[in-house]
This record gives structure tokens, C-alpha cells and sequence, in this order.
């Protein structure tokens, strides 16, 4: 038996993943257990998580895997120098403070967290991402393509997979980018980058992709096969601590949006002129993919795979057999692809793959509280709760709430791993609430009122709403809500600056997860994954005859997902929730006693 | 840890670069020598896709560089560079161990935060 930790680290988002014998036994972040977002430290408590889950000792391990090569990664930065220079300056000595101590002391870390060093290995970073989804994919054979901003000096990645083995045929190579280039556009929009990109995509169904002809003739030169090249004279990314400079600020008409002014016309343009130029980008990579590799199953991973809209395109106009997405397709699922690509690859354990259904068991692979440590808690902290032991009449009671308007925390089984809650560490509404996504959005998530939620939605119901095909358990494809079920909107109002107009008008019988452009991020709950959830959601159609429910990710804006049952109620308490449902026990705000001196944490996290 | 001692780290990335990636750099233009990397398109290219430089996983190429030191890790690096022709890249080596060196004494307090404004770099 062979235990292979895997990690990443020192970068953004960092997580482990344990693997025995080429199954996955658990996997984390590091921000859940620090409460750090997207923390890049060293993930000592995620590994510890990772170790306890499995009752193993750290002497048990047989190999760490880091998820990418420093050698490769120094190699560029020193490269990149000698290209640019006489600029880039500061951007050499800032690196070099990383590359040549922190992330080159990995062996120092390791013995500081597990007693001793263990065999120590490396796998590429884009080989990483495309372990990440091949293996746990539900094909025996597929084509594999990782895009993201860069990872030593590849950028994007098409390779085939087939049974334990996988082959990278091209790639891409720094600095030319497609996940660099929507970065770009997300930090000149006003939003942070590594962070912001699902801002921007949110944003495009405002606007009008009236930019979208002058980036393909000015900064990005796309070939029929999906391959690019980038102006590098139009991105400062290369040589200054900015990811544009001025030829980019005089293409689009002035400076970069600073972050939390008031978005404008011209930002809701561009965000929808990059989202249409990253689409067409994509499903060119896309076609390409399945023409090198004779393959009609594709595997994506990659930052850029997270990008759900470009995702729902692949899907409905790719002509595929199948499409697998890796839920943590950024950096932290590195960790994961690392870990199994030696646990297959050198350590030869064999891959079974079930047709039809994926082996990352609804990517609910983090800890779980039993009803014994949550009612231990709940009795330290003296709160207020219902006991409710059976879990349907638990669901009836959940529902009774969700339809009488409440919003709610659920608290349930193994947390998720990846950046999307899926009904693990979830904040719950009714969707035909007119007012659901403002009020959600600004009492209790405290976030940009234009970004829309996500629909969960009974797999066996979600044709009765959306225009989907299969199962989409990840909420990383976006479907058009069934047009007999759209409200027509007066798209005229849209014109002008302000968003709040077209907001407030009902765009179908659904609301509250329906985005100005009709389309909505599907979560599909089917029999298997999470039963919890899914006898809710039955539950909530028991009751009203509607089959969806508003899920989004159980924190507010800057704080990482919660983890533990301090956490959900500490952020229950601290936001407009109304009930908490932690595992059996139910909570209700208005018993709960009120909180004292707690009137500085919205300033505890960093805005996103 | 006092200042003297983070400009110490500081200061020798900055005589690197000034005194022997710039020159390079300028040498390299002198001769006529490629970028390291294209700045833009290339009329006479049907795809700008590259074969991969790893295709598949021998054991060989999941040894960790340099055991995870940064001494160890500079002299792959050097090997590396050496092995493709970079001599003058892996000249610097020795700065890049006195670097090291001092961002060990330093005893640099970073968690491998990247600043979001030059993350392309890592």
C-alpha cells in the first residue's frame, strides 16, 4: 500500500491531497483551516487534515509531490529578466526574495511539519492540472487540456489520457497566455487578480462586446487551432508591477477602474469583449484538442477552466461524447493532480474507472463534524438549538423555512474541496424571491449586488429549468434558463451606467439565479454524492413544487468557506441568516443571544 | 533580523541584475540573439503551439531539483543552464548562493505571498 501526499504551495491557494493506491482519501486548502483566503503558506494544517484522515503517520508516507518545478519556474523569472531588462528591476528582486527562499526551502518545511523529510518529488505543473482531471474523470480514454496564467513556461497544455497513463503532446508557453490575458482584463476592470476573474465574468453579461475586434487585432493573435500570441508591449505584466501600461490604458480610453468605484459602461463592455474573445479561444483549444488526440471525451483543468460560461459553450457546441471538469481546476487541485500522477505513474497503482460517474465522490473530500462534536459545541457556546435526529423530518423543516423566505446556513458532511460550496458549507434561499439575490448579496455576503447566485437543482428536474444536457454536480457549466420560463426584460435601460434597473426586474420564474443574460450555473444533486442535500431540496419541492434552491458559498466576500462549526456560526451570527442547520441541530437567529464586542469584524478580511 | 540585513538580500538581487542579466541582456541584443521568448505575432507561423518538453512521467523526472535546498536547487539550475549552453546564466550561480545565503541569515519572515502585481513571475 502506497500513501503519496501531494502539495502546492508558495504561490495562491495552497492544499493537500492524500492518495492511497490511486484513491483519493482526502483534500483541502490551507485557507479553510487558517482562515486566510487563498492563503499560500505552506499547508501544515491541511496536511495535518489530510494525515488524521487516514490515521496514518507522517513515517507512513511513502512520497510528497510538489505540483511544480522550481528549477523550471527560477529558470523563466531569470529569463524573463534578461529579456526586458534594463526594466523589470524591482520585479527580479521581489522574486528572488520567493524563489530563492521560501519556495526553494521546501525540505526545511517538510521537516518542521512532519518530523522528517520524505522522499521528495516534483511533476510539472501543467502535468499536475491534467492528472487533476484525468484521473478522477469518468473516461477510460480522454483528451486533455489545461489552460491558466503560467506555470513554469507553459500556459496552456493538450495532451491525451489513457487508463493510468498520460501523455502531453503541446503546449503553449509563457508569456503568451490566455489565462494572463483575461487576468489583464480583470485587473484593469477594477478587480483583483487571481480572485477577480469570476467578478468579470459575472460583469459581461452586462455589457456589449463592442471591444472585442480591436483585442483580437491589437493584443492577441489567435490561430485556427486555438493557439495565441499576446502584443507584449500592451501588458506590463513582463517588466512592471502592473498588468497593464499605458498602450493598453490608450487603447480602451484611460487608466484601469480602481477597485470599489462605481463600475461603468465601459467595464461591463470590456468584461463581455473579453469573455467573447476567451470563448472563442476556448473552443478552439477545444476542437483542436479532439482532432490531435482522436478523442471526443474531454478533461479540462486549469484556472481558465473554472471560467463556467466558456465551459457551458464547450458543452452545447463542441460536439463531444463528454466533458469532465476538475472542480478545483486552479492551483490548489495541483495538489491533487501531483499526488495521483505519482501514485499511478511511479508508483503503478492501478486506475478503475466507472463508466458515467467521476471518483471524486462530489468532491466532498475535506472534514467532517460528527453530531456528537457539534452538539459538544453547541453546548459550549450555550446557544439555542432544535435537536431534529430524523434526517426527513429535518429536510421538511429546512424546506418549511427556505419557503417562508428565510435564508439559511447548511452545515453538512465532508466540506469541498475546490472553490465552489455544493451543498457541503452552503448559505440557501428560495429562488422565486424577487429580492433573494440583492439581499443576499448585500446583507449577507457582502458583496457586489450584480453578481449573481447558483441554482442546486434535483438532476432528474434541472430540464424543467434550465436547457442542459447530463449532469453538471460541480456548478462549472452555465445553462439558459427554458425560455418558457424567462420574463422578457426592457433591454433598453441597460444602456447607461447603472446596473440597478435591469437588476431589479424578475427575468424569469426563478429569479434570484437567473443572470441578465438568462443563464444560470447549474448544480445538478443526483442520488449519489450528498443525500443530505438532495432530501432537501426534495423536500423544498415537497412543498412548494419547485425544484431549485439559491446555493452560494458559506462565508461573506474575503473570508475563506467555513470549515469547522465555530466557523458557520460565527459567520451565521455575524450576517442577516436566519436559520443554521448544523448537521441535526437547528438554529434560529432570533433565539440565539446577541453578540458582543464583535463589532469590528468586517474589516477581519480582506475585501476580494 | 535588522535592516542592514534585508538589504543585504535585496541589494545582491539588485547587483545581479545590474551587473549581469542587464549586460547580457545588452550582449545578447548586440548579437543579434533571439529573445528567450517571442513579443508578438509571427506572420509566418501556422500555430503557435510547441511540443511538449515532458510527454510523459519516467521515474527520472519526478526527482525533486535539488533535493528541496536552495543551494541544491541553484546547482541544478546551474547544471541546467550548462547543459543548455547558458554559460554566462550559470555563472551567476554563486551570486545566486550568496542570495540564498542571505535571505537564510535574514531569517525572512514571507509565507510565499506573492504580490498579485508581479505573480506572473512565480
Amino acid at each position: 500500500m502506497a500513501y503519496v501526499l501531494g502539495i502546492s504551495a508558495f504561490y495562491h491557494d495552497s492544499a493537500a491531497a492524500l492518495i492511497r493506491d490511486g484513491e483519493i482519501v482526502a483534500a483541502a486548502q490551507e485557507e479553510r483551516f487558517s482562515r486566510k483566503k487563498h492563503d499560500p503558506r505552506f499547508p501544515q494544517r491541511a496536511i495535518n487534515y489530510c494525515l488524521g484522515e487516514a490515521f496514518i503517520e507522517p513515517t507512513e508516507l511513502d512520497a510528497v509531490v510538489f505540483y511544480d518545478n522550481p528549477l523550471l519556474t527560477l529558470d523563466r523569472v531569470v529569463k524573463n529578466a534578461v529579456a526586458v531588462a534594463p526594466e523589470g528591476r524591482g520585479q527580479f528582486v521581489a522574486a528572488c526574495r520567493t524563489l530563492l527562499g521560501t519556495k526553494a526551502s521546501l525540505a526545511k518545511e517538510l521537516e518542521a511539519c512532519l518530523g522528517h523529510v520524505p522522499r521528495l518529488l516534483v511533476t510539472p505543473h501543467h502535468m499536475a492540472h491534467a492528472a487533476s482531471c484525468f484521473y478522477p474523470s469518468p473516461f477510460e480514454r480522454a483528451a486533455i487540456l489545461t489552460i491558466d496564467g503560467v506555470g513554469e513556461w507553459a500556459t496552456c497544455s493538450i495532451g491525451s489520457g489513457n487508463g493510468s497513463h498520460i501523455e502531453l503532446l503541446q503546449e503553449m508557453r509563457y508569456p503568451h497566455s490566455l489565462g494572463l490575458l483575461y487576468s489583464a482584463f480583470t485587473y484593469y476592470c477594477g478587480f483583483k487578480v487571481n480572485s477577480g476573474e469570476y467578478k468579470l465574468m459575472g460583469l459581461a453579461p452586462y455589457g456589449e462586446p463592442r471591444f472585442a475586434q480591436m483585442i483580437r487585432d491589437e493584443l492577441v493573435e489567435i490561430r485556427n487551432d486555438g493557439s495565441i500570441r499576446l502584443n507584449t508591449d500592451a501588458f506590463g505584466y513582463l517588466d512592471s508591477p502592473m498588468m497593464t501600461n499605458a498602450r493598453f490604458d490608450a487603447l480602451f480610453g484611460g487608466p484601469a477602474r480602481k477597485p470599489d468605484t462605481k463600475i461603468t459602461r465601459r467595464e461591463m463592455d470590456l468584461a463581455a469583449s473579453i469573455q467573447v474573445v476567451a470563448e472563442e479561444i476556448v473552443l478552439k483549444l477545444v476542437a483542436h484538442a479532439t482532432q490531435l488526440t482522436g478523442c471526443k471525451n474531454v478533461v479540462m483543468a486549469g484556472g481558465v477552466a473554472l471560467n463556467c460560461v466558456a465551459n457551458g459553450r464547450v458543452l452545447r457546441e463542441s460536439g463531444l461524447d463528454g466533458l469532465f471538469v476538475q472542480p478545483a481546476a486552479g492551483d490548489a487541485g495541483g495538489a491533487l493532480g501531483a499526488a495521483l500522477l505519482a501514485s499511478h505513474e511511479l508508483f503503478g497503482a492501478p486506475r478503475t474507472v466507472t463508466k458515467g460517474r467521476d471518483s471524486l465522490a462530489g468532491s466532498y473530500l475535506g472534514p467532517r463534524f460528527s453530531t456528537h462534536e457539534v452538539e459538544d459545541f453547541i453546548d459550549r457556546q450555550d446557544a439555542p438549538s432544535h435537536h431534529v435526529p430524523d434526517a426527513d423530518e429535518r429536510a421538511k423543516q429546512v424546506a418549511a423555512a427556505l419557503a417562508d423566505g428565510n435564508v439559511v446556513g447548511f452545515f453538512s458532511g465532508r466540506m469541498e474541496f475546490g472553490p465552489r460550496s455544493l451543498g457541503a458549507r452552503s448559505i440557501l434561499g428560495d429562488p422565486r424571491q424577487k429580492d433573494m439575490q440583492t439581499r443576499m448579496n448585500v446583507k449577507i455576503k457582502f458583496r457586489e449586488s450584480f453578481r449573481p447566485f447558483a441554482p442546486s437543482v434535483l438532476a432528474e428536474h434541472a430540464s424543467e429549468y434550465f436547457d442542459i444536457e447530463g449532469d453538471s454536480p460541480y456548478m462549472l457549466l452555465t445553462a439558459p434558463v427554458q425560455p418558457t420560463r424567462q420574463l422578457a426584460m426592457a433591454r433598453g435601460i441597460t444602456d447607461g451606467d447603472d446596473m440597478l434597473p435591469i437588476l431589479n426586474q424578475a427575468r424569469s420564474d426563478i429569479p434570484a439565479v437567473t443572470h441578465v443574460d438568462y443563464s444560470a450555473r447549474v448544480q445538478t444533486v443526483g442520488t449519489d454524492a450528498n443525500p443530505e442535500f438532495r432530501r432537501l431540496l426534495q423536500a423544498f419541492r415537497a412543498q412548494t413544487g419547485c425544484a431549485v434552491v439559491v446555493n452560494t458559498s458559506f462565508n461573506v466576500r474575503g473570508e475563506p468557506i467555513v470549515c469547522t462549526p465555530q466557523d458557520a456560526y460565527r459567520c451565521f451570527m455575524r450576517t442577516g441568516m436566519d436559520l443554521l442547520v448544523l448537521e441535526d441541530r437547528l438554529l434560529w437567529k432570533h433565539e440565539q443571544p446577541t453578540q458582543s464586542n464583535d463589532e469590528q469584524w468586517m474589516t477581519e478580511y480582506e475585501p476580494d | 533580523m535588522s535592516q542592514t540585513d534585508v538589504e543585504r538580500s535585496t541589494r545582491l538581487s539588485g547587483t545581479l541584475f545590474d551587473e549581469v542579466l542587464l549586460p547580457l541582456a545588452v550582449d545578447r541584443h548586440a548579437a543579434g540573439a533571439a529573445l528567450y521568448f517571442p513579443k508578438w505575432r509571427d506572420a509566418q507561423a501556422t500555430t503557435y503551439f510547441e511540443p511538449s518538453d515532458i510527454t510523459s512521467m519516467a521515474a527520472a523526472d519526478f526527482e525533486f531539483p535539488g533535493g528541496g535546498t536552495p543551494e541544491g536547487l541553484i546547482d541544478a539550475l546551474a547544471t541546467y543552464w550548462l547543459a543548455q549552453g547558458d554559460m554566462a546564466l550559470a555563472a551567476s550561480a554563486p551570486r545566486l548562493r550568496a542570495i540564498a545565503a542571505a535571505l537564510r541569515d535574514e531569517s525572512v519572515d514571507d509565507d510565499g505571498s506573492v504580490d498579485i502585481f508581479c505573480y506572473t513571475l512565480f
